[in-house]
């Protein structure tokens, strides 16, 4: 099966750095995920992963890392 | 584009998708957030900063959209916002006066009860006197035989 490549781009400013990491370890599972934090910017890499779920994945992905946020700003914290 | 960008939220179609820019002067970021957190179940979405004090949304539809439901979907969002913008705007401007009611329940003295008050008055209570005889004994009360 072929294997595909995502990348996503989180600008810290507007995720917070621990929701975007909760979202890479509850999808780690479904691929090799690494994050590198570099210039204010969290640079998610989803590799190992087959390419037709690769898509979903990623919008997935930002989608819980959003909602990890909204709940961490909701609590204050 | 909308054609009416001044009384309509500008926005941008896409494929499957639709993103518009935000003034955080209007809509501050705790507002994107809290619309947010309420449509994560029906879109992708995903947040970025096109310029300073600006947000773009993108909002990505789960399933294949066509431009009027992607322009719905951008109306629900932005209707969405407003709420919660009012919301915070209420909670602001209220919050001293929600402090000041939760103060006089908690600390207020004329709601405050001591144990030492609480142990009076079960002092005061007449516990010998038992009209009901609940505490007589079965056996004693005559329902032994039965």
């Amino acid at each position: 099966m072929p294997v595909s490549e995502a990348r996503i781009r989180f600008d810290l400013d507007l995720y917070r750095q621990g929701a975007v990491q909760a979202a890479v370890e509850a999808f780690a599972g479904f691929g090799r995920i690494q994050v590198a934090i570099e210039g204010g910017a969290a640079e998610v890499t989803i590799r190992d992963v087959q390419s037709e779920h690769a898509d979903v994945l990623r919008h997935e992905l930002a989608n819980y890392a959003l909602f990890q946020t909204a709940v961490l700003a909701r609590s204050g914290k | 584009m909308s054609e009416e960008g001044d009384v309509e939220l500008a926005y941008e179609l896409g494929e499957n998708s639709v993103s518009f820019d935000l003034h955080e002067e209007l809509y501050p970021k705790d507002a994107v957030y809290g619309a947010a957190y309420l449509f994560v179940d029906r879109a992708w979405l995903f947040l970025t900063r096109p310029s300073d004090a600006h947000i773009r949304v993108r909002l990505r539809s789960r399933d294949a959209a066509d431009a009027p439901a992607l322009t719905a979907l951008a109306g629900d969002f932005a209707n969405e916002l407003l709420n919660q913008v009012v919301r915070k705007q209420v909670s602001a401007s209220t919050a001293s006066l929600r402090e000041y009611t939760l103060a006089r329940a908690f600390f207020g003295s004329e709601g405050r009860v001591s144990i030492d008050a609480l142990l009076a008055e079960l002092d005061a209570e007449e516990l010998d006197d038992d009209p009901l005889e609940i505490e007589v004994p079965w056996d004693t009360a005559g329902g032994a035989g039965v």
